[in-house]
C-alpha cells in the first residue's frame, strides 16, 4: 500500500499541494483525476522522491522510499527517461544492468506486442512508440507499484488503445498501479479508486465500483457533482 | 560489476565520443605544428645558406637551434590543450545539466536507480577527473612521438635536444605534470577538492534555483575560505607563524575536509533536496 | 566485462603512463654532472665544513636555472630535490636553520633574518622590529623580543613600542647581544625625513622595557653636494657573542653628471666607527693611506680585514697598527691581469678560498680554485680544483660562485 499522508509542497510562494492524503493498494489502479497544473504530476514526484516536500509523510508498504524501493515501485513520467541517442537494446541493456527487478522476458514479449525492433534508436521513434518504449521500460521491471503520468496525453488514437489494452493484460494484474489523467475517458471502465484532486486539496476519494453500486453514479458524474459546484 | 562501476563506465560512454575527438585534435594539431615548425625553421636554413651564403654555424650563431621549445611555445602545442581544458571545464557544468535540459531529462532515471545517489553524483566526479588524467596521460605519450618527429626532420646540428622531462619543466605543462609525484598528488587532490565544490554548488543550484546560485556561491566562498584558512591566519596574524612543513600538513587536512564535507553536503542535497 | 572497455582503458593508460613518467624521471635524475673536488695538495678533511654554492643553466629552456650545492660528500641538484625537502626550505642549510631544527618553539614566527638573533650555549635571544610599513601615516613599530634560557628551557617574550617611533619610517635589527644581562639591539633606522642612522636600544629584559637608547651614526644628505653612507661591517660570527661592532663611514661628493672618471676618483675617506657594546664607546679609526684602495671584507673584534687580490691584511684600530699582512696565492702566476673573481671567508683560524676565472669551466687546467689556509700563518692546508666529473652539455653551463662554511 501507498499511503500519502496530509502531504503539501509549494514551488516559491506557490501552495501546489496543500495537504494531500489518499492510499493506493495494491493490486488496484488508482486514477489521480484532475485539470492540468492541480499538482498531480508533482504528487507522483514527491513519491519517489524526486521533489522534497515541505510537509507530510509517505510510506511504500509502510517504510520510507530508500533505494531498495526503486526496485519494489517505479514511475513512467510523462516522456521517456532514457538517453534519446541510445537503441531500444542498448536502453534494455541500460535497465538490465542496473535493476534487479529488470524482467528480459516481459520487455521482449512487450517489444513483440508493440512491434518495435530493438535496433532502432529512441530519437528516431515517433512519439506514440516513444511512450510505448516509455511504457515498456517501466512494465518490464518486475515492481509491486507502478506511478504512471499521463499516460495517454498527445498520442495517436491506435497507440492509446494499444496502451490501454496492456492494463487488462496480466502485465499489470496484482499490481498496485497510480495513473495520472485529466482526460479519463480511454479508461474510465478500467480504474478501481479515484482521486479528484483541484486546488492541491483532494476534494473526493472514492471506490468507483462502491459508487456505482451504492450511488449508481460514473466517475464523470461524480466529477461533474464535484468540479461545478 | 557493481552499480558504481557500471555508472562511471556509463558516464565516461556519454562523453567519449567528444572526448576521442578532442585527443584526436591534440595528437594531430600538436604533430602538425612540430611539422610545421621544424619546415619552418628549415627552409629558414636554406634560404640562409643557399642564399644569403652563410655558412652552417653562423647560421646557428644569428638565428638560434631549433629545439621543441618553439614548438611548445606556439599556438599549435598550447591550443589544443586549451581547447581540451576549456571543454572539460565546461563539461563539469554539462554532465549535471545535460541530465535534466532537453525532452528526455534523464534525471528522472538517475535518481530512481536502486542505488545510493551518492553513488551518482560520485560516478560524475569520478569520470570527470579520469577524462583529465587521460588527457594528460595522452600528453604524455605523444610528447616524446612529437620530440622524435621534431628529431627526424631536424638534422642533429640544427637543433637542441631535450629530454621529455626537460619540455616540460620550462613550460606551463609543468602545472599539469609537476616535478615530482608528490606534488603531482596534492595538485590532483587540489583539483579533485575544486571539482566536488563546484558539484555540490551545482546541486544547490539544482535544488533551490535562483535562491541556490547564491547559496552555490555563498558555499564556493566558504569551501575556499575554510581550505585557505592556515593561510589566510598568517596574512591576518602579519607573521609566518608556522613551518613550511605544518602548512603543508594543514592544507593538506583542510583539503580532505572539504572535500569530504563537500561530497556530504551534495549527498544530502541530492537525497532530500534535488528537484527533478 | 567487454562492455567496461572504456572504464578499464582510461585507468590503464593513465596508471601506465603517470606511473612511467615519474619512475623514470626519478631515475634520470641523475643525469646531472657530478661535480668533485680534485685535490691539488694538504688534506682533504679540511673540505668538511665548505659548501659550495653553484647555478646550474641549461638554455633548452625558460626556466630551467637551478641552484647547485657542492659539499665534499656529493653534488646535489635543487631539482634533485624531494617536495618536501623543496619547501621546507633546507637546501642551503644556514644558521637559522640550524636554529630552526634545535628550537623549534622559540623559532616559530621569527623572522628570516641571522642578524636578529643572538645564541650562546645558555641562551638564544631574538630582536626584531614589527608593525613596519612606510605607506602608513601612523607608525606603530615595535621590537618583537624573545629570550630563552636553555638550560632552564625558559622563554621570556614580549613586546616593546620603538622609542619615538613616529619619528622613523622603517627600522632594521643588525645585531643582538646581551651583555651584562641586558639586551643590546643595534639598529638601522631610517627617518621621516630622509636621513638614517644607526641606533642601539637597550632592553631590560626582567622588566620587559627599553631602558636606553643611543644614536651612534648619523648618515643622510651633507648639504646639497655631499652625503654620507655608513654601514655595519660584515662579521662571521653575527650570531654568537662579541662586544663590538665596527661601522663603515663614507661621504661621498655629489656629482652633477656621472661620469666614470669621477667615479673612479671618488673621494675615499672612509672611516671606522668602533663601537664598544660593552662600555658604549665609540673609537673613531681611518685607515692607512696604504689600505684605501682595499676592500673590507670582514672584522673579528676590534680587527679589520682588507684584502685584494693579492693579499689580506689585518689592520688593528684599537693600536692603529697593519698586524698581518697574507699573501693570497695566486692561481696562476702569468694571468694576474686577467680579470679574477675571489670569494673569501675567514672562520675559526681559517680562510677559505675561491676564486675563478670569469671564463672559468670545470675543466681541469681552467677550473676555479679552493683554498684553505691558516689564517694566522698562511700555510696552505687544502689546494684543490672543482672539477666536473663528465663534460657539461654544450646548451648548458654551470658557475660556481658562493662559498658557504658551515
Amino acid at each position: 500500500m501507498i499511503e500519502v499522508k496530509d502531504v503539501k509542497k509549494k514551488f516559491g510562494r506557490k501552495h501546489v499541494l496543500k495537504g494531500v492524503s489518499f492510499t493506493a493498494n495494491k493490486g488496484e489502479i488508482t486514477c489521480v483525476i484532475g485539470i492540468n497544473g492541480v499538482g498531480k504530476t508533482t504528487i507522483l514526484n514527491t513519491i519517489m522522491n524526486l521533489t522534497p516536500l515541505n510537509s507530510g509523510q509517505i510510506l511504500i508498504d509502510g517504510e520510507k522510499i530508500n533505494k531498495h524501493s526503486y526496485e519494489k515501485i517505479t514511475f513512467i513520467p510523462d516522456a521517456i527517461t532514457m538517453l534519446p541517442s541510445m537503441t531500444i537494446r542498448e536502453a534494455m541493456q541500460f535497465m538490465d544492468d542496473f535493476y534487479d527487478s529488470w524482467n528480459q522476458e516481459r520487455a521482449t514479449e512487450l517489444l513483440g506486442f508493440f512491434k518495435l525492433k530493438e535496433t532502432e534508436k529512441i530519437n528516431n521513434l515517433s512519439k506514440g512508440n516513444r511512450a510505448k518504449i516509455n511504457l515498456l521500460l517501466g512494465l518490464a521491471l518486475d515492481v509491486d507499484y507502478l506511478l504512471m503520468d499521463e499516460p495517454f496525453s498527445g498520442i495517436d488514437m491506435f497507440s492509446r488503445e494499444q496502451i490501454a489494452d496492456v492494463f487488462t493484460s496480466h502485465l499489470v494484474e496484482d499490481r498496485g498501479v497510480i495513473i495520472t489523467t485529466h482526460e479519463i475517458s480511454d479508461i474510465e471502465h478500467l480504474i478501481d479508486k479515484s482521486v479528484l484532486l483541484d486546488n492541491g486539496v483532494v476534494l473526493k476519494e472514492f471506490n468507483t465500483e462502491d459508487m456505482r453500486e451504492t450511488e449508481g453514479k460514473s466517475i464523470v458524474d461524480v466529477m461533474r457533482e464535484v468540479y461545478q459546484q | 560489476m557493481n552499480r558504481f562501476v557500471k555508472l562511471v563506465n556509463f558516464e565516461l560512454s556519454r562523453f567519449m565520443k567528444i572526448y576521442l575527438v578532442l585527443v584526436a585534435m591534440t595528437v594531430v594539431v600538436q604533430v602538425t605544428g612540430v611539422i610545421v615548425k621544424a619546415n619552418k625553421y628549415m627552409s629558414k636554413a636554406n634560404t640562409a645558406i643557399y642564399e644569403e651564403m652563410l655558412s652552417r654555424t653562423e647560421f646557428i650563431e644569428r638565428y638560434g637551434q631549433m629545439g621543441f621549445m618553439d614548438v611548445t611555445r606556439s599556438l599549435w602545442f598550447m591550443g589544443p590543450i586549451a581547447i581540451c581544458t576549456a571543454a572539460l571545464i565546461f563539461y563539469v557544468f554539462m554532465i549535471w545539466y545535460r541530465d535534466w535540459f532537453g525532452k528526455n531529462t534523464f534525471i528522472y532515471r538517475l535518481l530512481m536507480l536502486p542505488t545510493a545517489r551518492l553513488n551518482v553524483y560520485l560516478s560524475k566526479l569520478l569520470s570527470i577527473f579520469l577524462m583529465v588524467l587521460g588527457l594528460v596521460s595522452v600528453q604524455l605519450i605523444i610528447l616524446p612521438l612529437e620530440n622524435s618527429v621534431l628529431k627526424w626532420l631536424v638534422p642533429t646540428d640544427f637543433r637542441s635536444d631535450m629530454t621529455v622531462s626537460q619540455i616540460i619543466n620550462g613550460n606551463p605543462l609543468s602545472m599539469l605534470v609537476p616535478q615530482t609525484f608528490t606534488e603531482f598528488v596534492l595538485y590532483y587532490g587540489a583539483g579533485f577538492m575544486a571539482l566536488t565544490i563546484v558539484f555540490t554548488a551545482i546541486l544547490f543550484e539544482r535544488s533551490f534555483k535562483w535562491k541556490g546560485i547564491i547559496a552555490g556561491i555563498g558555499y564556493v566562498a566558504i569551501s575556499v575560505v575554510i581550505f585557505i584558512l592556515p593561510v589566510l591566519s598568517m596574512f591576518i596574524v602579519g607573521r609566518a607563524y608556522l613551518y613550511p612543513l605544518e602548512i603543508l600538513g594543514l592544507e593538506t587536512a583542510m583539503g580532505i575536509i572539504v572535500t569530504v564535507m563537500s561530497i556530504w553536503v551534495g549527498n544530502y542535497l541530492l537525497n532530500k533536496k534535488i528537484t527533478v | 566485462m567487454k562492455r567496461y572497455w572504456k572504464l578499464m582503458a582510461i585507468i590503464t593508460v593513465v596508471v601506465l603512463t603517470v606511473g612511467t613518467f615519474y619512475i623514470q624521471s626519478s631515475l634520470s635524475a641523475n643525469g646531472y654532472p657530478e661535480i668533485l673536488f680534485k685535490k691539488i695538495s694538504g688534506d682533504k678533511n679540511e673540505l668538511d665544513p665548505v659548501v659550495l654554492d653553484g647555478l646550474y643553466r641549461s638554455e633548452c629552456g625558460t626556466n630551467v636555472d637551478e641552484r647547485v650545492k657542492v659539499t665534499a660528500e656529493g653534488t646535489t641538484y635543487e631539482r634533485e630535490q624531494s617536495f618536501l625537502e623543496r619547501i621546507s626550505g633546507s637546501f642551503f642549510g644556514n644558521n637559522l636553520q640550524e636554529l630552526k631544527e634545535k628550537h623549534r618553539g622559540f623559532m616559530r614566527g621569527k623572522s628570516g633574518r641571522a642578524s636578529s638573533f643572538y645564541e650562546t650555549d645558555s641562551t638564544l635571544a631574538y630582536a626584531a622590529v614589527n608593525n613596519q610599513s612606510a605607506r602608513a601615516p601612523k607608525s606603530d613599530m615595535e621590537f618583537d623580543v624573545a629570550v630563552m634560557d636553555k638550560e632552564k628551557d625558559e622563554t621570556t617574550s614580549f613586546t616593546v613600542p620603538v622609542p619615538n617611533r613616529a619619528m622613523y619610517v622603517q627600522a632594521w635589527v643588525e645585531d643582538v647581544q646581551i651583555i651584562d644581562g641586558e639586551l643590546k639591539v643595534i639598529t638601522q633606522n631610517y627617518l621621516r625625513d630622509g636621513g638614517e642612522e644607526k641606533h642601539m636600544y637597550r632592553v631590560d629584559i626582567s622588566n620587559k622595557e627599553i631602558s636606553g637608547e643611543e644614536t651612534i651614526a648619523m648618515a643622510g644628505n651633507q648639504g646639497e653636494n655631499a652625503y654620507s653612507r655608513v654601514h655595519l661591517l660584515a662579521s662571521p660570527d653575527r650570531i654568537g657573542a662579541h662586544s663590538y661592532v665596527i661601522f663603515s663611514t663614507t661621504k661621498e661628493a655629489r656629482k652633477q653628471e656621472p661620469d666614470n672618471a669621477q667615479m673612479k676618483a671618488k673621494k675615499r675617506n672612509q672611516k671606522f666607527i668602533v663601537y664598544n657594546l660593552k662600555t658604549g664607546e665609540q673609537n673613531f679609526a681611518k685607515a692607512p693611506d696604504s689600505l684605501t684602495d682595499k676592500d673590507v671584507f670582514m672584522y673579528k673584534q676590534t680587527t679589520l680585514y682588507f684584502r685584494d687580490n693579492q693579499h689580506v691584511i689585518k689592520y688593528n684600530t684599537e693600536t692603529d697598527e697593519i698586524i698581518d699582512k697574507l699573501e693570497l696565492p695566486a692561481q696562476d702566476e702569468g694571468d694576474k691581469q686577467k680579470d679574477r673573481q675571489t670569494t673569501v671567508e675567514i672562520v675559526d683560524g681559517k680562510m677559505y678560498m675561491l676564486q675563478s676565472q670569469v671564463e672559468s669551466s670545470l675543466v681541469p687546467g681552467n677550473a676555479p680554485v679552493l683554498t684553505i689556509m691558516d689564517a694566522d700563518s698562511g700555510d696552505v692546508l687544502y689546494k684543490g680544483e672543482i672539477v666536473s666529473e663528465k663534460p657539461i652539455d654544450n646548451n648548458a653551463s654551470l658557475d660556481i660562485y658562493g662559498l658557504l662554511i658551515k
